[in-house]
């Protein structure tokens, strides 16, 4: 307690005045670059889309390109109507929906409101494992298993065929939909379950009308966000579907998807900065712009999750 | 109410059971529920032990203890509400109406639908207010769709919630004030004409005000309904009750008219506890 007096020690000037903290600006500065390689990487691809479309456009008017039912562009005489590679991708989206949906919402209903902890603990890593199964594993699944399968139904089936490709992306989507939906459905307060309980409500009305619905937004997003993925999805559905762009809804035959057919050009010995290699950039174009309209709707739905309680 | 505050371990006079012919006594009215010899345990650790009570008809007890005594366990067991949770071990014999609740051929569901809940937080569905009380008729079968308008209008007149919220039926229950809130889900229970409400701490997340209100309501509630109250607030327990039981460590300590245990406490931690002495 000898020293200075406390006020000439702890001056306004020696406390407040700044000094550049060099350590504190690297750090700041390498995060920056890390959260700027993603923001970037997006922007560049959105204007190589953007100008790569624009030179296809220039030789193929919008509405032939968005309304024609003929997608022939490697052939003579050529047509670029997208509606074949669009009708091809719906079928798969639809289809695996139909497949996944149900199956996957059931799957967390049981998992959330009916299993035992232990039951859980099982089946949950054996989803997240079934999640990381590579895509084209998948693909093989369906030409040896799921295609056959079909054929001793219903004779008629070619070996391509978009039944098998819609049946194996539901089975891909149902582990993303399922735990997905699962945890949707545990955030929902115990509170809620107890009212039910309280009520008399069975195990069965508590989870269809109380935990269901108030898991509504996270529920319904997760479907959307499967859906994306079922649209994006490219090694299976070539795989099993093939690659002929038919403007049909038989499930039976051979279809396109706009992935499908994204690869096929993209591996072939198409000419760069021809209208055939552009035309991948139109489809790759439309593709994003489908996935990004699903995505905004996903969030729109997610921002809705945080209803109860508060 | 405010007589109350001044002077927590009198209870202010009751004279609608004063004049009920000598029910006062435990003997003389019937024991709607009963627990005989319970012990209640979440896996090793034991939350409830050997606590044997009964609960009047058209009485309201009042459960009090410090907290983690096992006063909400032991609530929560009297309509089978624990066994949601998981591992819990329930033993004893608990009796509604003489019945054994918890054994083997009884189903759970049927035994909530006579014993109601009301929970320590509001926690009113996320639909609208009038489908907050409609539903548990609802799905129980308890009346027709042409009949529930009444039923809901009936709960909320019983709940005195109705003139507050008669224009807005169809706004989400989460509108509401949280005392508006716990009214609601005091409803949604009544709606239901159960025969036993169980109320758990129904006013700690309120504020006075509508802590008054709920207090009053019950004093309207028992002469249709038993009630049993889980409070830690020993002067809400003092104006409410005509019965009180003591619980520490899962422990019955004390049961007896509320008069009584609140003014010549026959156990020394029960005159401790009420006079504030720990807790």
């Amino acid at each position: 307690m000898n020293g200075p007096a406390l006020a000439e020690r702890v001056t306004p000037a020696s406390l407040f005045r700044q000094s550049i903290d060099w350590k504190e600006l690297a750090v700041r500065g390498g995060l920056l670059l890390c959260a700027s390689i993603s923001v970037l990487t997006t922007i560049g691809i959105v204007v190589v889309l953007a100008t790569e479309s624009f030179g296809f456009f220039r030789h193929v008017p919008v509405h032939d390109f968005l309304l024609g039912t003929r997608w022939a562009p490697l052939l003579e005489p050529r047509s670029f109507g997208v509606l074949p590679l669009v009708s091809g991708t719906m079928i798969v989206v639809v289809g695996s929906a139909v497949v996944a949906v149900p199956t996957g919402l059931a799957t967390a209903i049981y998992l959330s409101e009916y299993a035992s902890p232990r039951f859980r603990s099982i089946v949950k890593p054996v989803l997240e494992i079934l999640a990381g199964i590579p895509t084209v594993v998948y693909g093989y699944f369906a030409l040896t298993t799921i295609t056959p399968a079909l054929r001793a139904i219903f004779p008629a089936t070619e070996v391509f065929n978009a039944a098998s490709a819609a049946i194996v992306v539901g089975v891909m989507i149902l582990p993303m939909v399922a735990s997905l939906c699962e945890d949707a459905l545990s955030s929902v307060p115990r509170a809620q379950r107890e009212a039910g309980f309280a009520l008399g409500a069975t195990r069965g009305e508590v989870a269809t009308q109380i935990v269901v619905p108030a898991a509504a937004s996270g529920v319904v997003a997760s479907f959307v966000l499967a859906l994306s993925r079922a649209i994006g999805e490219t090694m299976a559905v070539t795989l099993a579907a093939g690659a002929t762009p038919r403007f049909s809804l038989n499930l039976l035959e051979s279809i396109q998807t706009m992935t499908a057919y994204i690869v096929q050009v993209s591996l072939g010995d198409t000419p760069a900065h021809t209208v055939e290699y552009q035309t991948i950039f139109a489809v790759g174009a439309l593709l994003f712009l489908i996935t990004l309209g699903l995505n905004v709707l996903a969030h729109r739905f997610l921002r809705g999750i945080h209803r109860i309680g508060e | 109410m405010v007589a109350a505050h001044d002077a927590p371990l009198v209870p202010r006079p009751r004279p609608e059971i004063e004049r009920s012919e000598g029910r006062m006594e435990p003997v003389a009215a019937t024991p709607v529920l009963e627990a005989k010899g319970v012990s209640i345990a979440y896996g090793e650790k034991v939350a409830v032990r050997e606590v044997s009570l009964q609960f009047l008809e058209n009485r309201i007890t009042a459960i009090i203890g410090p907290s983690g005594c096992g006063k909400s366990t032991l609530l929560r067991a009297f309509n089978r509400m624990n066994e949601l949770i998981g591992d819990v071990h329930t033993t004893g014999n608990f009796l509604y109406r003489g019945e054994d609740i918890y054994s083997r051929d009884v189903d759970p569901v049927q035994v909530r639908r006579r014993i109601g809940m009301v929970f320590q937080k509001p926690n009113p569905f996320p639909r609208s207010i009038f489908q907050n009380v409609a539903w548990g008729p609802a799905i129980n079968g308890l009346a027709l769709k042409s009949e529930l308008p009444a039923r809901v209008e009936e709960a909320l007149r019983m709940a005195a919630l109705w003139d507050e919220v008669k224009d807005r039926l169809d706004d989400s229950g989460f509108s509401l004030s949280g005392g508006q809130q716990q009214r609601l889900c005091i409803a949604r229970t009544l709606a239901m004409e159960p025969d036993v409400i169980l109320l758990d701490e129904p006013a700690s997340a309120l504020d006075p005000v509508s802590t008054a209100a709920i207090e009053d309501l019950l004093f309207e509630l028992k002469k249709r309904y038993t009630i049993v109250i889980v409070t830690h607030n020993m002067q809400q327990a003092a104006r409410v009750s005509d019965f009180t039981a003591f619980l520490e460590s899962g422990k019955l300590v004390e049961f007896g008219e509320t008069d009584q245990v609140f003014t010549r406490p026959r156990q020394k931690r029960t005159e401790d506890y009420v006079t504030g002495r720990f807790g």
